[in-house]
C-alpha cells in the first residue's frame, strides 16, 4: 500500500501497489480490466506507453492539492526497457541484454557524499544530494573519485557496473 | 573506507523518495523503486505515475508539483521508512577505470577494468 501526502495538507490518499490488489480501506476492488486506458501514448524516455487511468477520485486528490490538472496513471510496460549506450562486458551479461524499469535510464543511480560536499562548497545555496535522486549514496571516498570507477561490489549485494554518468 | 550511507527508493515516479534501511535488489532496480515489486527476468516494469492530461502532448507531470508529493510505503512488514540509523555495508571493492573518463559521448564511457584498488 502506498500512501501519498501533498506537502502542507493533512489529507492523504492511499492506493495499492498493484491495481489487482483489494483496497481494504475503500472496500472496493480495482483491477486492470476495469481501468480506463488513456487515450494517448505517453513518452517515458523514448518508450511510448499507453497507461491506465486510475479511478477519478485519485486524480481529483492530486489535481486539487497540487493545483494543476493531472491523472494518476498505472503504467505497465509489456517488455522491460533495454539499457542504452555502454553495456557491461558480455561475460557479465548472462546472455541477456541489461534492462531497467521505469527509472529514467539505469536501474541504479549511485552518488557520493564527498562529491556533493565539494560541489556545495562552491555553491551560494547548498543543495541536498537528494536533488540528484540517488538510490545508493556512498561515503568515505575522495570527491569525484567515483568518476574513475568501473565497477563497485557492495557487500553481499553484488557487483554494480558503472556504465554512465548521470546527466543530472 | 567507502561505505553505503543512504539507500533511497522512489515508489511514485517523480515524487519525493523514501529513505530505507535496506532494499531488495533486482535487475531493474530496487523493489518499489518506480516499480511495484522486485522484478524477475520475466517480469515487466510497472509503476504508478502522474500525467498531465494535455491532448497535444501528454507527458509526465512536471517536476515542480511532484516535489510536494510525499509517499509513504506500507508493506507486510509494517511502515518502511528511515529510522535515522546509518546503513553500513562493508567490504566495498572498487575497480578503477583505465584512463580518463570523458564527459563527451553523451556522458557515457566504456568501462575498462585494469585492476583492483588496494
Amino acid at each position: 500500500m502506498l500512501r501519498v501526502f501533498v506537502a502542507n495538507y493533512p489529507d492523504s490518499i492511499e492506493f495499492p501497489l498493484e491495481p489487482e490488489s483489494i483496497l481494504l480501506i475503500a472496500k472496493i476492488t480495482i483491477s486492470v480490466e476495469t481501468l480506463e486506458e488513456f487515450a494517448y501514448e505517453v513518452d517515458i524516455w523514448d518508450a511510448l506507453v499507453r497507461p491506465y487511468i486510475m479511478p477519478q477520485r485519485y486524480s481529483d486528490y492530486f489535481s486539487t492539492y497540487l493545483g494543476t490538472p493531472c491523472k494518476l496513471a498505472y503504467v505497465n510496460l509489456n517488455i522491460p526497457r533495454h539499457i542504452q549506450g555502454t553495456l557491461p562486458p558480455l561475460s557479465a551479461q548472462n546472455g541477456a541484454h541489461p534492462v531497467t524499469g521505469l527509472s529514467d535510464g539505469m536501474p541504479y543511480l549511485i552518488c557520493a557524499e564527498e562529491s556533493m560536499e565539494d560541489l556545495n562548497s562552491r555553491m551560494d545555496s547548498p543543495v541536498s544530494i537528494i536533488r540528484f535522486r540517488p538510490n545508493i549514496v556512498l561515503k568515505g571516498g575522495k570527491p569525484f573519485e567515483e568518476d574513475s570507477w568501473a565497477e563497485v561490489e557492495i557487500g553481499s549485494a553484488g557487483k554494480f557496473w558503472l556504465l554512465s554518468r548521470s546527466p543530472r | 573506507m567507502v561505505e553505503v550511507s543512504q539507500i533511497w527508493i522512489y515508489p511514485l515516479k517523480s515524487a519525493r523518495g523514501i529513505r530505507v534501511q535496506s532494499a531488495k535488489l533486482s535487475l531493474t532496480g530496487f523493489e518499489h523503486d518506480r516499480c511495484v515489486s522486485a522484478s524477475q527476468l520475466s517480469d515487466v516494469p510497472r509503476s504508478f505515475m502522474l500525467i498531465e492530461p494535455s491532448k497535444k502532448d501528454p507527458q509526465q507531470l512536471e517536476w515542480k508539483p511532484m516535489t510536494y508529493c510525499l509517499p509513504y510505503l506500507f508493506t507486510d512488514n509494517g511502515v518502511d521508512c528511515d529510522n535515522g540509523q546509518r546503513y553500513v555495508l562493508r567490504k566495498i571493492r572498487l575497480i578503477r577505470l583505465d584512463g580518463t573518463p570523458s564527459h563527451r559521448n553523451q556522458g557515457r564511457y566504456a568501462p575498462r577494468v585494469c585492476g583492483k584498488l588496494p
